[in-house]
């Protein structure tokens, strides 16, 4: 029983650690006005970053989930602004599906950006109301609320097909009858787009299956990100505890204050719990690993927004300025709780998926 | 990342699952089940038996060292060992304080005289132990101790009143944190004997719960006399003598413990699924997020475990308590809300059922061994490091 990871993992986490930090030494967070993503994704790409999950064929490091986790873990504490996620951690774990490698091979290099366009209407991931369908190798319909979508160069798209049945289809951004409408976004950091699809040609990656893995991936590494946003607005806020003075002394010997933070470390050591568990089955194939993945969700997003808010609450008036960079953990955290499936979804997925009625006593 | 058991702890864990299988499936099968918080005084003189056979089997005591007659077995083993017990439905343990609390105590800071004298009763069972820490004034303040014991006639004398003392009437001694240098203060002047029960000086009340029940004891010693040689550490050293007890305990019990709110949540959700209120979506969000809260409870005291064993300090591990605690209130709550009216109904002798009794004691949890309150002071300025709070 060794919840910890390994040297290779550790080794990484120091190296994206060190990389994120150097981007911006002057500020303790990434901040979008201030970071130039360009030169980011190609520093990203010469570090090797970029075929973290690739095949060793192609240049990658063919690291699993839990590799992937823990990095993700390290730029969400950082804070980084880039489509990495749907990049590198999904799309070429998607892309591992397609008989053409090219497509890899342009996202380890730094040429390729990915995205997941995923929801509809008004953006439920249960996709019982998903209307997009393919015919003859095109596709038709709109997606809503797709990240980083104005800068992508391909979308991963989930549509029906014949029969209704989900599939998971590959669309070049350059493809004629496609429409890309940029939004602005509450954090700063992830634009949205809509996107029509009027007749565009697709690939086909895969069908149900397909679209179930690389969801419960994304929402796992969208997890992984929660857990280190946490982290930092917890540290954020112990730090100014200790240095900020009232009334004569350091307010983190007050009590009220010293028991938020408490409250925050027991929310983040238990997503931590949570994240690294599901990584693990999901590394594994176990079983209950969709399970374990609704759980983890839950419970990092969760977390992720209690110690976003109560980070400002304990911050004070400075936490309400633009200056002050806990604002966009804040909008991240919200973002991060709506897009992947808020906790109450998480909650009736962990029944669907047999939350209740499994035992206890397995190993974890 | 490695989330597997290692052979050898599935072949200690599916000896463990058979020995207790087949002891409580034979003769032993009257006592499944009994005893524990909230049924505490179930069947005393048998569950002593029970933890006597326990000890001849060498189930007692695993993590003590082999020369003070334990197995020294690692962490994980214990673990196992709990989770398998509360699975099969063990009886209710009585001889927990002396082997967890007690046993490494001496271990670690008595005589050899009191080694010899108190470990092995405790292995085989024959001893059983309760702690006489808390006192009307000392709650959560426990350096407010104002039990005093002083030497006359070559014998400790102790006058004074514990209490919230956790079955004092079955037990045989009470290691007792009392004052023993004239007008001392605070921590100073402490010392903690080993005091024997059977005396005509102490005299032990029980204290009707909530529940009805007596779980606790209130302790008065009047003239109670122990030897001088049972006193742990130098008299005037109890405080760090006391400390140190409290943080023997390794975390091992902390996942049995957890099979039985697993026991309870699955009554709960069955109630819910009989009762019909399962269709209500909020009752289902609640035994959701109850069940997740429960799991993910499991994997912080494995990722406790980890750190105790690699000699990591673990942050996971100072929320526990709190984490739990809360946990259970809440479920004790939930539980009330599924049954609804019929949450008010007593059984027909009048005596309250399984679950109300839960939802009744588990007020209890979040104050006794650290308030949550204390509990979240010392996750502050233990595991975050932040400035000592005034007390």
């Amino acid at each position: 029983m060794r919840f910890e990871f390994n040297e290779l993992q550790l080794e990484l986490r120091q190296v994206v650690g060190a990389f994120l930090d150097g981007l911006n030494p002057t500020h303790t967070l990434l901040s979008p006005e201030k970071t130039d993503e360009t030169k980011a994704w190609a520093q990203a790409a010469e570090l090797g970053l970029l075929g973290l999950n690739a095949p060793e064929a192609v240049g990658g490091l063919a690291g699993g989930p839990v590799t992937v986790a823990a990095l993700l873990e390290v730029m969400g504490n950082r804070h980084w602004s880039s489509p990495y996620l749907s990049t590198v951690a999904i799309g070429l774990d998607a892309l591992s599906f397609s008989p053409d490698q090219r497509w890899v091979e342009a996202i380890v290099k730094g040429d390729l950006q990915v995205t997941l366009a995923v929801l509809e209407g008004r953006g439920s991931l249960a996709l019982t109301d998903l209307e997009s369908t393919v015919r003859g190798g095109q596709i038709f319909g709109r997606k809503n609320f797709v990240l980083h979508g104005g800068a992508a160069d391909l979308f991963l798209v989930v549509a029906r097909e014949a029969g209704g049945h989900l599939g998971l289809f590959a669309v070049e951004a350059s493809a004629v009858g496609l429409t890309v409408c940029g939004e602005a976004a509450m954090d700063p950091g992830r634009p949205l787009a809509t996107i029509t699809f009027e007749g565009t040609p697709c690939q086909r990656l895969g069908g149900g299956d397909a679209v179930e893995r690389i969801l419960n991936r994304a929402q796992l590494y969208s997890a992984a990100e929660s857990l280190g946003g946490a982290q930092a607005c917890l540290d954020l806020a112990v730090s100014y505890a200790k240095d900020r003075h009232q009334f004569g002394r350091p307010i983190g010997s007050f009590q009220a204050i010293q028991h938020h933070c408490a409250e925050m470390l027991l929310q983040v050591e238990s997503a931590r719990s949570a994240v690294y568990a599901a990584a693990h089955a999901a590394e594994h194939e176990r079983e209950e690993t969709a399970m374990q993945i609704a759980m983890a969700q839950a419970t990092a997003s969760e977390a992720f927004f209690f110690c976003a808010g109560t980070c400002i609450q304990v911050l004070g008036g400075i936490a309400i300025t633009w200056e002050h960079p806990v604002h966009l953990f804040f909008k991240r955290a919200q973002g991060s709780r709506t897009l992947w499936g808020d906790p109450s979804f998480q909650r009736r997925r962990f029944i669907a998926l047999g939350g209740l009625d499994r035992p206890l006593a397995e190993a974890p | 990342m490695d989330l597997s058991l290692q052979t050898e702890d599935r072949t200690f864990q599916d000896e463990v699952r058979e020995w207790l299988e087949e002891q409580l499936a034979g003769d032993w099968q009257h006592l499944r089940g009994r005893g524990g918080p909230s049924d505490e005084d179930a069947l005393i003189e048998e569950r002593k038996l029970w933890e006597q056979h326990l000890g001849a089997n060498r189930w007692t005591c695993l993590s003590w060292p082999q020369l003070a007659g334990g197995r020294a077995l690692s962490l994980v083993q214990e673990v196992l060992f709990h989770e398998a017990y509360a699975a099969a439905q063990g009886p209710g343990r009585l001889g927990h304080i002396g082997e967890t609390l007690l046993g490494p105590t001496l271990i670690h800071h008595g005589s050899d005289e009191q080694k010899g004298r108190f470990l092995p009763a405790i292995q085989q069972g024959t001893d059983y132990w309760c702690q006489g820490y808390s006192e009307p004034n000392a709650g959560s303040d426990l350096a407010g101790v104002q039990t005093r014991a002083e030497v006359r006639d070559g014998q400790w004398v102790l006058t004074g009143q514990k209490t919230w003392t956790s079955l004092a009437h079955v037990a045989d001694w009470c290691f007792v944190l009392c004052r023993t240098e004239l007008g001392s203060q605070r921590h100073q002047g402490l010392s903690y004997l080993l005091v024997p029960m059977d005396q005509p000086g102490v005299t032990i009340r029980p204290i009707k719960q909530i529940t009805g029940t007596s779980e606790f004891n209130e302790v008065f010693f009047d003239g109670a006399v122990t030897e001088l040689g049972h006193c742990v550490g130098a008299p005037g050293d109890g405080w760090a003598v006391a400390m140190a007890t409290l943080g023997f305990e390794r975390g091992a019990s902390t996942f049995g413990q957890q099979l039985n709110f697993f026991n309870e949540l699955q009554d709960i959700t069955n109630a819910a699924k009989q009762n019909g209120c399962f269709d209500d979506p909020l009752i289902q969000d609640r035994l959701a997020q109850s069940w997740m809260e429960l799991r993910v409870m499991r994997l912080n005291a494995w990722r406790m475990i980890h750190h105790l064993q690699t000699d990591q300090p673990s942050a996971v591990g100072a929320i526990n308590k709190l984490y739990w605690a809360r946990w259970h209130r809440k479920m004790g709550e939930l539980a009330m809300d599924v049954l609804g009216p019929a949450s008010q109904r007593a059984q027909t002798d009048g005596e309250l059922t399984r679950l109300q009794r839960v939802f009744l004691f588990s007020r209890a949890d979040t104050i006794y061994a650290g308030s949550n309150e204390i509990q979240k002071t010392l996750i502050a300025e233990r595991a975050l490091g932040l400035p000592r709070s005034a007390r």
